[in-house]
This record gives structure tokens, C-alpha cells and sequence, in this order.
């Protein structure tokens, strides 16, 4: 079931109303009937697949912290071995197989790559991080085994952020789930307008956005520099609001119940550096390679070529993640590239800001498109169809070919909707800028009558300019295939 | 102080509501595409001077394609005018009709059936309801005849017409339609192209048991509906050149029961019909046919001896078919 569907429209409330008029006890069971349900509208038979990795992570939770057999780490080994396993197997297996077929055939050997053929599951890496998470967590003592399954269950499956995040953590959110949640009108009214906002930002900015991307990045041989470059910075547009949209209606149907999802954004395309984009995007993958990868191999504690080496692998590893693909994994290097660049040049970098204050607004407008520049030129990596793709995309954006040849109505949008879609952007940006202290959301939450002719205006502008209806191929969320 | 609150609440979500209710359903007027023939055209219809129709035809293409208002007032008098849409099925029909009657009272209604055969679903319903203003019988209509999946354009069509904001002006939103204007041909659909046609044939409807039922049901009622208004029925197929058969002329006519079933292909050949030059297709009349056989009409009208009437409206309709016949004329 995606969000942006009319069942939606229909699960939420019902799944709400139920949730409040029932006693406690059958809340959460109730709760993971839902989430079950919302999970198996995509693929039946794949809702088996998560209630199998949540087993087995609730049974490893046990065992590690009972320490079966005086073993602690063999149980957490297994686990991470079986999730893993079922990860690979469904969403790399592929990949590896013809990656190593192609490079078996350039040294003589003639191979045919064994297929698969399965269906992604959806999700799938989204739910094995939060429950591997878990494990983890247990592992290290920082949280106890979870007892009860029905909890445990639900803390893996529930529908506002199973199927792309926030990938959660279980303090945050197991004692949230048990307690008791009582309906709140000041939860209601917050969790709406998040629920509307994601709404603005995929139906009408990141789906409109998709249309251009798709019309340059599906034939980029048909399209020079400047088409190209607008399209990536329209697939900005689409990825960060496509992505963003689905955390704030996930955040905003949380809420609703009572239970607050992590942040996963924080007005990442105003980063100063690359380092801090990754404090910004998708906070709550950053944060779990940091604590379940990026720490263990050792962080920044074994000197500096180990913390070099260990953010490659970090970022190469997030890439892969992302998607089996090398257009991925080459996305990843590349950030990982970016961050390694930016601890050997901070001296440097150190230097300047000795010279020129670090403050000063010039130089943080020059520090913010310095870094959305470099962060295109991942998202070019990202979105490619393939490395081929790829690589006539740089070639023809380095060597300014085609510069002139740009018609904007040419790329699937009327000029007057691609106004729109810019227009509409930019009072996003500008909202969600504001709202980092939490100004706007308090405003609306004060004022009714701002609140209202907010919705009002958002509902019109989306029912107006949005993506859909008849004659639209509903757009699924792009992090939906990760 | 909490139930102030929810008050408050309460009654800004309605008017938020009512708010965005309204303004969508006017820009959602605005941008539905005018329509001006080949029926469903509401707009028009709704121009008409109230209670001035006195023969109303109620049917599909056959009725829009098929006759002529505008001949008929000038060999008659009577103001008589075509209330259709595509594919026009007995539901739609029994919807139409309320509707209609809404700002009309016509003394005799002469339905056209060849759609009593027609399947449930035709693929029309944006056109045959889109136009209709909303209500009951507009849900009904999109209830009984809509395909599901055609149903949320329907009942809100922004959702059709939403990607049409940047092709139609602003000023658009504050002024009246093009198509709210009568109809300068009473619901005529002027057809100037020819198919010839090589022989007379009987047309094979595909209809399933469920949908014929449901015809049956609703042809019924459209006959309660007149009895109760103290309208005068007559049912008629009219001329084409794939022809009813026999077999279904006989399952409308039990239906029917006692109100009169006319089956104008009774007399094809003495409307003087050329194959080569008056049909549209095998199933439409072009102007020269729906000339030829309204010319026929006429003269069956005429026994409902209805009053005649004179407006400048109906003078500048027959002056506009005067016009069109001489253009006809002239082409041919």
C-alpha cells in the first residue's frame, strides 16, 4: 500500500480509530495486524519473509542476552549471517553473479551468470538494518532483550516507517510502543500537517520533478550539457523531496498514534560541507553505518590512513545498500572519495578560514553551492541507468557539449508547470529553513486560522498542480526499491 | 476552555473544508473541456428558457446524430429539442430524464432505445456524465453506469482535468463558459461526412443477461417516472443501417407493455435514404439522412398536436439550419 493512495487515505484512519477505542492490551496486536496487512498489499507472500527475520532476531535477542551455551557472539554472528543471507540472496545475488561472470569472461573464461528470478522485496533493507540494529544493541548491552514477540514484532513491522525508514532504534522506539498512547488533539494536529507537507513535497514537487528527470536521464544521448545539468538538479529536487515526503508522512502518522520517529532530514541541501550533508540526509542510515560499521572497524581511534580506509569502506558499504548496482557502489566511493578529500585538505581549509571569516555570508553561500555542486555530481552517479550511461553523462556536461541546446518544454513539462514546480521548491526550501527551530511548526500549532489557510493552500496547490489523476502513472516512492 | 478549543477546531476544519470543496469544484468547472455536440452537453442545456421545450428526444448518438430540432420547429412549430449522450443507457437515461425535468416540461418524450442493447459499461461515462450538475441523479448516474475506476474523476474532476490550469486564461475563472449558451442546434450533432453504406443489415448487440435486466429495470422505471409527470412515452429505434432484429425489437416491446414502440426501419425505404450519400457510418444518419428522416418525423409529430411557439431563439436556429442545408447543398 503506498502512501500516496486512496486505501491509505482509508487504512490510516481506520487503523487510527481502532488503535484509540481499544483497550491497551490489544492496542499493539491490533497495531502489527495493520502493519502486517499494510505490508502484504505489495507481496503476500513476502509479509512470511519479514515475520521469519523478525523470529529470528527475537530468538538471537534472547539467546544473546541469556548467553545460551556461555555464547554471546556466535548467536549475534548467526543472526547478522541468516539476515544477511536473505538480503543477499534476494537483492544482490543477481549482481554479484553477472559482476563476477563479466569479469571471469575478460580473463578467457566463458561464463553464463546464474539468475534469479524474484522479486525485490520491498523494504527489505530497511526492516534487516532496524532488527539488525536491534540484535547489535542487545550485544552491547545497551538495551534489554525484548520478551514479548507481539512488541518485538511490531517494532520491526510498523507501518509508518516499515518500508523506508526512519530505520529506528530500539530505545527510541519499543518503550514508545508500550506504553499506553492516548489520544492527543495537539498529536492529531501535528502529525496532519506533517502528513500534508510530505503530501506537497511527492505529489506535487518530486513527481512533477521525476517527469523532466526522466524525459533527460532515460535518453541522455538526446540531450546536452544544459538539459542534463537541470535534469540533475531536478533529480535533487525529486530525491530529496520524494525521500523526505515519505519520513515527514511516516513521522506524521506516527505522531498521530503518539510515538515520535527520529529525524531523517534536516535541510541537507544547505550543508556547508560534504560532511555535513551526511549529518543532514537520511540521518538515520548515516547514523546506523556510523554505530553498527563505522565504529566497530575502529572509527577515527587507529590513526588517520585506518579512519581514510574506513570511511571508503562506510561509504562503499552505503552505496551497495542503496541499490545492486555498480552506478551505486561507484555513488558511495565517490562520497566516501569526498569525505577522505575533505580530512586531507582541512588544513588547508583551516588556513582559509584564518584568513577569511568562517561566518561570513559570502562564504557560506560560496561553502553551501560549493557542496550541493559536488552532491550533483553524486546524484548524476546515482541516477544513471547504467555506467555506460554514465559515462556519455559526464563527458557531455565536462566538455559543455550541446550548452545551448536546452528547451525547457521540451522535457515534459509546460514552462508554466516547470515555473511552478521551481516556485513551489523554493517555498519549501524556505519553510522547511525557517522551521529548524521549530518556528513554523509552532506558529501553526499557536494560530488556527494560520494553521487552516496553510492546509488550505497546500490541499488547492497540490489538488491543482499535482501528479496525478487520470492519465498519470502514480509514482511509487523512489527509496522503495532499496 | 477545552471544549471552546474543539469548537474552534471543529468548526475551522468544516469551513477548511467547505473552503477547498468550493474552490475545487469551480476550478474544476473551468477546466473541463466545452463541449458543444455529440450530447452530454448540460451546459447547454441548462441555457434553455425554463418550461419552453415541448418535445423532448432522449437518447444516444442515434438521437443527437439522427434529428433535427430546428427542421422540425420550422415544418411544425413545435420547440422540441435533444436531450443525449453518447451511449446513452437506460439508467443514464432515467437519470437524464429527472434531471431534465428539472427546468423542463415537456408533454411527450420520445426515447430512442437502440441502446437498450447496449452493455452496461460503454466507455462514455466521462462524457455522458461529466457535464451533468451535481446532485443525486448525477451520483446515481456515475453509480449505475461509470466504471469503477472512472468513478473518482467523476465525483471530483479535478482529478480528470487538473494538468488543463495552464492551457485555459485566467480570466476564464470569473466569466461565463462558451458552452453556456443554448444550443444553436437544440442538440443536434451537425454530420457533414459520408460513409456510403452497401446494404441494410441486423446489428448484433452483445449484451450479458445482468445488463439487459438492468436495462429493463430502468426502462421501466423511466415509463413510471413519465406516468407519474403525466408525460406522454413513445419509444422508437431510429433508422441505421445495421437495424435491430426482430427477436430484440421483441424483448423492448415486452418490456415496453403498453406504451408504443415505433420501430422506424419499418419504413427505411420510404425515407428515400441513398446509401452512397446520407450515412455517416453504418449506425449514424449524416445531415443529408437526419435531414430526410426528421423530414419524416415531422409528419409523425404532428398527431401529439403540440402548441407552436415563436422566439428569436428558435428563429435564429432555423435561420442557422437554413444555413447549414444551403452549405450542404452547395458542398454536394
Amino acid at each position: 500500500m503506498n502512501f500516496n493512495s486512496l486505501q491509505y487515505l482509508l487504512f490510516l484512519p481506520i487503523t487510527l480509530t481502532l488503535y484509540f477505542v481499544l483497550p491497551k492490551k490489544i492496542k499493539n496486536p491490533m497495531l502489527l495486524v495493520a502493519s502486517y496487512f499494510f505490508y502484504a498489499c505489495w507481496q503476500p507472500i513476502y509479509a512470511c519473509l519479514m515475520l521469519f527475520s523478525t523470529a529470528v532476531t527475537y530468538l538471537s535477542g534472547l539467546l544473546i542476552s541469556k548467553k545460551v551455551f556461555g555464547k554471546r557472539r556466535l548467536w549475534l554472528v548467526l543472526c547478522f549471517i541468516v539476515n544477511l543471507a536473505i538480503l543477499f540472496f534476494f537483492k544482490y545475488f543477481n549482481f554479484f553473479s553477472s559482476s563476477a561472470a563479466a569479469l571471469l569472461n575478460l580473463t578467457c573464461f566463458s561464463v553464463e551468470a546464474p539468475k534469479l528470478n524474484v522479486l525485490l522485496p520491498v523494504g527489505i533493507s530497511f526492516y534487516t538494518f532496524q532488527a539488525l540494529g536491534y540484535t547489535a544493541d542487545i550485544y552491547r548491552g545497551t538495551v534489554p532483550a525484548e520478551k514479548n514477540f507481539i512488541d518485538y514484532a511490531l517494532f520491526v513491522s510498523f507501518f509508518p516507517q516499515l518500508v523506508a525508514g526512519p530505520i529506528e532504534r530500539t530505545g527510541n522506539i519499543l518503550p514508545q510502543l508500550k506504553r499506553n498512547n492516548k489520544f492527543s488533539f495537539l498529536n492529531l494536529e501535528k502529525g496532519t500537517t506533517l502528513i500534508i507537507w510530505g503530501f506537497f513535497k511527492k505529489v506535487l514537487i518530486a513527481d512533477n520533478a521525476a517527469v523532466i528527470v526522466n524525459t533527460v536521464y532515460n535518453a541522455p544521448k538526446e540531450h546536452g550539457a544544459l538539459s542534463l545539468i537541470f535534469a540533475t538538479v531536478c533529480f535533487a529536487l525529486q530525491i530529496y523531496c520524494d525521500f523526505s515526503a515519505y519520513s515527514d508522512i511516516a513521522k506524521g502518522s506516527a505522531k498521530i498514534i503518539g510515538i515520535e520517529l527520529m529525524q531523517n532530514f534536516d535541510c541537507p541541501y544547505f550543508a556547508q560541507s560534504i560532511k555535513d550533508f551526511w549529518r543532514r540526509w537520511h540521518i538515520s542510515l548515516s547514523t546506523w553505518f556510523k554505530d553498527y560499521l563505522y565504529f566497530p572497524l575502529g572509527g577515527s581511534r587507529k590513526g588517520t590512513l585506518r579512519t581514510l580506509i574506513n570511511l571508503i569502506i562506510v561509504f562503499a558499504v552505503s552505496g551497495l545498500w542503496h541499490g545492486a548496482a555498480l552506478t551505486f557502489v561507484l555513488w558511495g566511493l565517490l562520497h566516501g572519495i569526498y569525505q577522505v578529500l575533505g580530512i586531507i585538505f582541512m588544513p588547508v581549509k583551516q588556513k582559509l578560514y584564518s584568513i577569511v571569516k568562517k561566518d561570513s555570508p559570502s562564504l557560506v553561500i560560496i561553502r553551501t553551492l560549493g557542496t550541493f555542486t559536488l552532491v550533483c555530481i553524486g546524484w548524476i552517479v546515482f541516477r544513471a541507468n547504467s555506467v555506460l550511461d554514465l559515462v556519455y553523462i559526464f563527458k557531455t556536461i565536462f566538455t559543455f557539449a550541446g550548452i545551448t541546446d536546452i528547451t525547457i518544454t521540451t522535457l515534459g513539462l509546460s514552462w508554466k508547470m516547470t515555473a511552478v514546480l521551481f516556485l513551489s521548491a523554493a517555498a519549501m526550501f524556505i519553510t522547511e529553513l525557517l522551521n529548524r527551530d521549530g518556528r513554523v511548526q509552532k506558529l501553526i500549532s499557536q494560530k488556527t486560522i494560520v494553521r487552516y489557510i496553510s492546509y488550505f493552500v497546500i490541499i488547492v496547490a497540490i489538488l491543482l498542480f499535482g501528479y496525478y489523476g487520470d492519465g498519470f502513472d502514480m509514482q511509487d516512492f523512489v527509496y522503495f526499491q532499496f | 476552555m477545552i471544549m471552546k478549543k474543539i469548537i474552534i477546531e471543529i468548526t475551522a476544519l468544516l469551513l477548511c473544508l467547505i473552503l477547498i470543496f468550493t474552490v475545487t469544484s469551480r476550478i474544476g468547472f473551468v477546466l473541463i473541456p466545452e463541449r458543444h455536440d455529440f450530447g452530454g452537453t448540460w451546459n447547454m442545456y441548462l441555457e434553455e428558457p425554463k418550461d419552453s421545450i415541448d418535445l423532448m428526444f432522449l437518447g444516444s448518438s442515434h438521437a443527437y446524430c439522427n434529428i433535427i430540432p430546428a427542421s422540425i420547429h420550422q415544418s411544425t412549430g413545435i420547440s422540441s429539442y435533444v436531450l443525449s449522450a453518447p451511449c446513452l443507457t437506460m439508467p443514464l437515461a432515467y437519470y437524464y430524464l429527472k434531471e431534465g425535468l428539472k427546468t423542463q416540461s415537456p408533454k411527450v418524450i420520445m426515447l430512442e432505445c437502440t441502446a437498450f442493447f447496449f452493455n452496461r459499461y460503454m466507455g462514455q461515462a466521462k462524457a455522458a456524465i461529466g457535464y451533468m450538475p451535481r446532485g443525486y441523479n448525477r451520483l446515481m448516474s456515475t453509480l449505475s453506469s461509470a466504471e469503477p475506476s472512472e468513478r473518482l474523476g467523476l465525483f471530483f474532476p479535478l482529478y480528470n482535468y487538473h494538468d488543463r490550469w495552464d492551457t485555459v486564461p485566467v480570466s476564464s475563472f470569473f466569466t461565463k463558459r462558451a458552452d453556456q449558451n443554448p444550443d444553436i442546434n437544440a442538440g443536434y450533432t451537425y454530420l457533414n461526412e459520408c460513409k456510403a453504406q452497401q446494404s441494410v443489415q441486423e446489428r448484433v448487440f452483445e449484451y450479458t443477461n445482468d445488463d439487459l435486466e438492468l436495462q429493463k429495470k430502468y426502462l421501466k422505471k423511466i415509463i413510471e417516472l413519465c406516468k407519474k409527470e403525466g408525460i406522454r412515452l413513445e419509444i422508437f429505434i431510429a433508422p441505421a443501417c445495421l437495424q435491430v432484429s426482430q427477436a430484440d425489437m421483441k424483448i423492448l416491446k415486452d418490456c415496453a407493455q403498453d406504451t408504443q414502440v415505433v420501430d422506424f426501419n419499418d419504413n427505411f425505404d420510404g425515407y428515400g435514404f441513398d446509401l452512397g450519400t446520407d450515412f455517416y457510418d453504418s449506425r449514424h444518419l449524416n445531415f443529408s439522412g437526419a435531414v430526410k428522416f426528421t423530414t419524416a418525423l415531422c409528419e409523425y409529430v404532428k398527431k401529439f398536436d403540440l402548441e407552436t411557439k415563436q422566439s428569436a431563439l428558435w428563429d435564429s436556429r432555423v435561420k442557422n439550419y437554413n444555413k447549414l442545408l444551403g452549405d450542404y447543398e452547395l458542398k454536394n
